[in-house]
């Protein structure tokens, strides 16, 4: 089977590169200057028909994996910011990682470094800044996602932020192959809403946890730690699926 | 200070999340759903770069053959691709059908996915309840 790609272009998201296992994202030194402002999704089928429908079936499972894979990330985040009862303090382990982080924001500085002035902890903050103006950036421009077969255009559809779509059908293009190229919208668009659901997931964590701490503005501060436990979770359970 | 710069962040991000909300509820009302065609000799012409449905229709390169608005205090307007004897060209119509399908539900996943976003931010400024 000839491999497809689905690769999204017109937007970088930090310490995202293979978020759900769904988009291939060029890595940001990749980016060129004059690269398209508005994200895009160019979909690059097999070029057989029912390798193509099992290249978009791959990704619609690894989407559905992934989606599976937050809810977890949340249902854990809530057993920490609960008192931990239950939880696997694994040494290494995203939930011993925010734990540690947790008390590191709770000690005096008398006997503990400030952490935030912490090398580690600085750039944490920094990629999350960062991550943050990626997905608001993200979401508030048009998409466009474009489906290719055998190097040629099977559709392009454009879709505004308030959900006006605009298609262009491939010339020839046949109703089998129209449809491959409305699963490929339909993939790219459930995978950006899941990117949305990650950060109310990282927000309402962190909320959660700032109710533990005493430290002023936790809520805000806690955020990074929340986001970081989140990717941890997606990634350990992308590795080591049985943990689920 | 990070935590500054980080709350300049999160504000930033749960205000513009607050004018997409905004701007949903102002456009929300109503939804579009064009489908084009190009000719084959045009085709080549959309392989490569970015496409300007605007000025790409304006030019002569593509062709609306079927349209959908849908004004959701109940009006629709709807045109349907006919070919030259009239008949209706059912393949673009289908499609047609099936893309203003998935752009509603699109729409209304879009709603409540940015809603709850812009609620989650705006509980990491403490400006709501935590629950």
């Amino acid at each position: 089977m000839d491999e497809g790609r689905f690769a999204l272009t017109g937007a970088t998201l930090t310490g995202m590169d293979d978020l759900f296992g769904v988009w291939d994202v060029p890595p940001a030194a990749a980016v060129q200057f004059g690269a398209p402002a508005e994200p895009a999704w160019r979909v690059e089928l097999p070029d057989s028909r029912a390798e193509a429908r099992a290249f978009l079936e791959q990704k619609r499972r690894a989407l559905k994996r992934g989606e599976a894979h937050l809810a977890e990330a949340e249902r854990r985040l809530s057993r920490v910011a609960a008192g931990g009862e239950g939880v696997s303090f694994a040494v290494g382990g995203p939930e011993a990682e925010l734990q540690r982080a947790l008390l590191a924001m709770e000690e005096p500085a008398a006997y503990a470094p400030d952490w935030r002035a912490d090398a580690d902890r600085g750039k944490l903050f920094q990629r999350w800044r960062a991550f943050l103006d990626e997905v608001r950036a993200f979401v508030s421009r048009y998409a466009q996602v474009e489906t290719e077969m055998a190097g040629t255009l099977i559709g392009r559809t454009t879709v505004g932020w308030t959900g006006d779509f605009e298609v262009l059908l491939g010339p020839g293009a046949t109703a089998e192959e129209l449809a491959l190229h409305r699963e490929s919208v339909r993939l790219a668009l459930q995978s950006r809403i899941a990117l949305i659901r990650l950060l109310t997931v990282v927000g309402t964590g962190a909320a959660k946890l700032a109710l533990r701490l005493t430290v002023p503005g936790a809520q805000l501060l806690v955020l990074p730690a929340a986001w970081k436990f989140v990717r941890d979770v997606l990634h350990e359970l992308r590795e080591w699926p049985g943990r689920q | 200070m990070a935590e500054v710069t980080l709350e300049e962040a999160v504000r930033k991000f749960a205000n513009d999340l607050a004018t997409k909300v905004d701007t949903f509820i102002s456009d929300v009302s109503e939804l579009e759903v064009s489908t084009y065609t190009t000719p084959a000799d045009q085709a080549e012409t959309f392989i490569k770069g970015e496409t300007d449905f605007s000025q790409i229709e304006t030019e002569g390169k593509l062709a609306l053959r079927a349209y959908t608005r849908i004004s959701f205090d109940g009006d629709a307007t709807v045109w349907v691709p006919t070919e030259a004897g009239g008949a209706i060209n059912t393949s673009v119509w289908e499609l047609h059908q099936a893309v203003v399908q998935q752009s509603l539900e699109n729409r209304t996943k879009m709603i409540q996915a940015v809603g709850e976003a812009a609620q989650s931010a705006l509980r990491a400024l403490g400006l709501t309840g935590s629950t």
